[in-house]
């Protein structure tokens, strides 16, 4: 990930206000005295404000502790800058950073606190605590809200094209495609120069292969099953190819990145955009209430479910100096004050993973709506990434591939499993 | 001859005491020989950054597996191969042309190294936004010429074509300020002597600024194969090696290794580049200054 100089001038700008808040501070009457903490967080301008709305509402609770933020970029710069710093001990105190199979490759048992045993996992949803555990410790507290894989769509658009209610079918999508192809629009908006989001068709169609093929998850973990020969897995592929052979995709998708995928489905360019929920928070506030969320459809209209992403977590190093201090950051991210306050920062972005969660105030973006509809009728299923450590790092690029058009879903699929083979050797798995 | 002129230039770098070289030598060996040893032993680890497990030689015999790693070679000779040429012909012709007296002369030079001068990464970027698709003033331009509908940047076809013509136009610059050194260094005696015969300005080209300029060209030359055999920065700031693997290099295959977390396996494939360039670079060397005229 590139940091471009509005988010450099944004951090800039929120450390200002950091160490204005840390001034103002001293001023005060004297009292007893203050513990310093850092926090690591990841850089998405959509993020600062729920960060300085946190760090506000945790300062007045805990008079006596101060939290001083520091962000890093995200993507691969960022998973490298986090090993970096576990590995050298010079880890902030607290750092909220992905869990599932990213968490894995930090080392926990020897790099972080064991949580375990803290009040606060009284608060947390059992279905969260295996992503961010390893064995039977927990290693963290969720942080931020659960996300839905799926496509977002533009109701004005749908509507224009005579499309009633949402597809429940792929086959239904793509007639649904066509019709909008019709009116001029490009029918699904595909964005490969940010090569991550072109992993979305088949990472989001996981529900329905966990759902055609239960015993998917465990024979892959196992070195068993490929997705080039199980066939509800190989459809995960396929997509990509039907929406690039029928030329539903933008004639850019090769350059164009994530940001104009968010704009194009906001303002009605393309119909349909897949992606992870979290992009809600950068749909203009004019279309919030006009475009809309759906999980990712596939063959069998009587059973259309979501595949979920988990909250990343909040975790504290062991080389931490201020243990206790840094504990009641994180209890604090996992409680009902800690999610109020995030609300108040940047808004309701999904359902929490916490008992005593923030319910979602009226008027959200319907995006919002949809997912936590979604994920109420309980038909979800967590992402592969959360149920194995093993996932290729070339699977951007292969998407990318089958998805333009130079191979084949097979070929894609036969390409990813080698890529897979070798990332757990890596990870010194055994059977591999 | 060549035996006394051999003696006289020992006799000249013996002026120098060796402790001279200290310094610099100091620098060299911390911030480049040591590392260049150390990632010899931990392209044989398998590395998570926490801790290393000896695997042998695992981490070659698997980089060699990468079913991407054979069009990563295949571009990378293209990259090379094509800028460096294109660096030769291209930076030649600015130096002769900008020897001659020519009106403008130091601004055209400026000109011409001024994009050496500008930030790798920045360049990148700039050439992204003016080639991207239907937006770009470049790609504007360029669809005169019927360019794909999916951009230069975007087209399977065109992406590292493109993304060499950026670097032979931001590496042109270097290449024409060493002719335009050459050049200066030939004696204008040799000049004159033609001019009394009568020869052509290309017969003066032909057989006196080429042959002369053997040292100039073998510099260019080196010089722009071993930055085209290990180009990274524009290449990954323009493309990222994509559309999906279409521009990959050799060092761009290596730093995703290194992106997903694979540190002993990217040292391992570092190791297998060092070579490559080795043996590329070392007999072309010996080679070319074999061909070398001396003034």
């Amino acid at each position: 990930m590139r940091i471009n100089p509005l988010k450099r001038g944004i951090f800039t700008a929120a450390v200002c206000v950091a160490s204005l808040a840390a001034t103002a501070a001293v001023g005060m009457p004297a009292q007893a005295a203050t513990t310093t903490i850092t926090w690591l967080a990841d850089n998405t301008p959509a993020n600062l404000p729920i960060y300085n709305a946190q760090i506000a509402a945790f300062q007045k609770a805990n008079p006596t502790i101060k939290v001083k933020l520091t962000t890093r970029p995200g993507g691969a710069d960022g998973d490298n800058l986090v090993k970096t710093k576990l590995a050298t001990g010079s880890m902030e105190d607290v750092f909220t950073y992905n869990s599932g199979a990213l968490l894995v490759a930090l080392n926990p048992a020897k790099t972080l606190v064991d949580l375990t045993k803290e009040k606060f996992q009284a608060n947390v949803y059992d279905s969260f605590k295996p992503a961010v555990a390893v064995g039977k410790k927990v290693y963290g507290a969720p942080y931020g809200t659960a996300m839905g894989g799926g496509i977002y769509y533009n109701t004005s658009v749908f509507k224009k094209a005579g499309i009633t209610g949402t597809p429940k079918t792929w086959a239904e999508l793509m007639t649904d495609a066509k019709a909008i192809k019709a009116l001029g629009i490009d029918p699904i908006c595909e964005t490969f120069g940010d090569s991550w989001t072109a992993q979305l068709l088949v990472l989001a169609d996981f529900y329905n292969v966990h759902a055609s093929d239960p015993s998917f998850v465990a024979d892959y973990g196992a070195n068993k099953a490929k997705y080039a020969y199980t066939p509800a897995a190989l459809k995960s592929f396929q997509r990509l190819e039907d929406v690039n052979k029928a030329g539903y995709a933008n004639a850019d998708a090769n350059t164009a990145k994530f940001p104009d995928g968010v704009a194009r489905v906001s303002s009605g360019k393309c119909g349909m955009y897949p992606m992870l929920t979290f992009a809600t928070s950068s749909i203009p506030a004019e279309n919030q209430q006009e475009v809309g969320f759906m999980a990712q459809p596939g063959d069998n209209a009587k059973n259309v479910g979501l595949t979920t992403w988990m909250p990343g977590g909040a975790y504290i190093p062991k080389s931490t100096k201020h243990l206790d201090a840094a504990k009641k950051l994180v209890a604090f991210f996992a409680s009902k004050a800690g999610t109020d306050a995030a609300v108040k920062g940047g808004g309701y972005q999904g359902p929490y993973v916490t008992v005593d969660q923030s319910a979602a105030p009226a008027g959200v973006p319907l995006a919002t709506a949809n997912l936590s509809a979604l994920i109420k009728a309980g038909k979800t299923y967590p992402a592969l990434e959360f149920l194995s450590p093993i996932k290729g790092p070339n699977l951007p690029g292969i998407t990318v591939q089958v998805g333009s058009g130079q191979v084949s879903a097979k070929a894609g699929a036969a390409l990813y499993d080698q890529d897979v083979v070798a990332q757990a050797q890596q990870l010194g798995l055994s059977g591999w | 001859m060549a035996n006394a002129k051999k003696s006289l230039a020992k006799a000249s770098l013996r002026n120098y005491p060796l402790w001279f070289t200290l310094p610099l030598g100091l620098i060299f060996v911390v911030l480049f020989v040591l590392p260049t040893l150390t990632s010899f032993y931990y392209a044989m680890q398998r590395w998570t950054l926490f801790d290393t497990t000896w695997i042998g030689f695992d981490n070659y015999a698997l980089f060699f597996k990468d079913p991407f790693l054979l069009g990563g070679v295949v571009h990378t000779f293209i990259y090379a191969f094509l800028t460096s040429g294109l660096k030769v012909v291209i930076g030649m012709f600015f130096g002769v042309v900008l020897m001659s007296n020519i009106k403008l002369r130091g601004l055209l030079r400026n000109i011409v190294f001024f994009p050496v001068l500008v930030s790798t990464i920045g360049v990148g970027l700039t050439f992204q936004e003016l080639l991207k698709p239907n937006a770009g003033i470049l790609d504007q331009a360029l669809h005169v010429f019927g360019i794909p509908a999916a951009g230069l940047l975007g087209d399977v076809n065109t992406a590292l074509y493109a993304v060499i013509a950026v670097d032979v136009w931001k590496g042109v610059g270097l290449a024409t300020v060493i002719y335009i050194a050459g050049m200066a260094a030939i004696p204008s005696e040799y000049y004159e002597a033609a001019k009394m015969d009568g020869v052509t300005a290309f017969q003066n080209f032909r057989h006196i600024i080429l042959p002369l300029l053997r040292p100039a060209t073998n510099t260019v030359i080196v010089l722009s194969l071993i930055g085209g055999l290990r180009s990274f920065d524009l290449i990954w700031s323009m493309t990222g090696g994509g559309p999906g693997f279409a521009s990959d290099v050799l060092a761009s295959l290596i730093y995703k290794k290194y992106e997903a977390g694979f540190y002993g396996l990217s040292t391992a494939g570092n190791v297998i580049m060092f070579g490559l360039i080795l043996i590329l670079i070392v007999p072309l060397n010996r080679f070319l200054s074999k061909r070398e005229v001396e003034l």
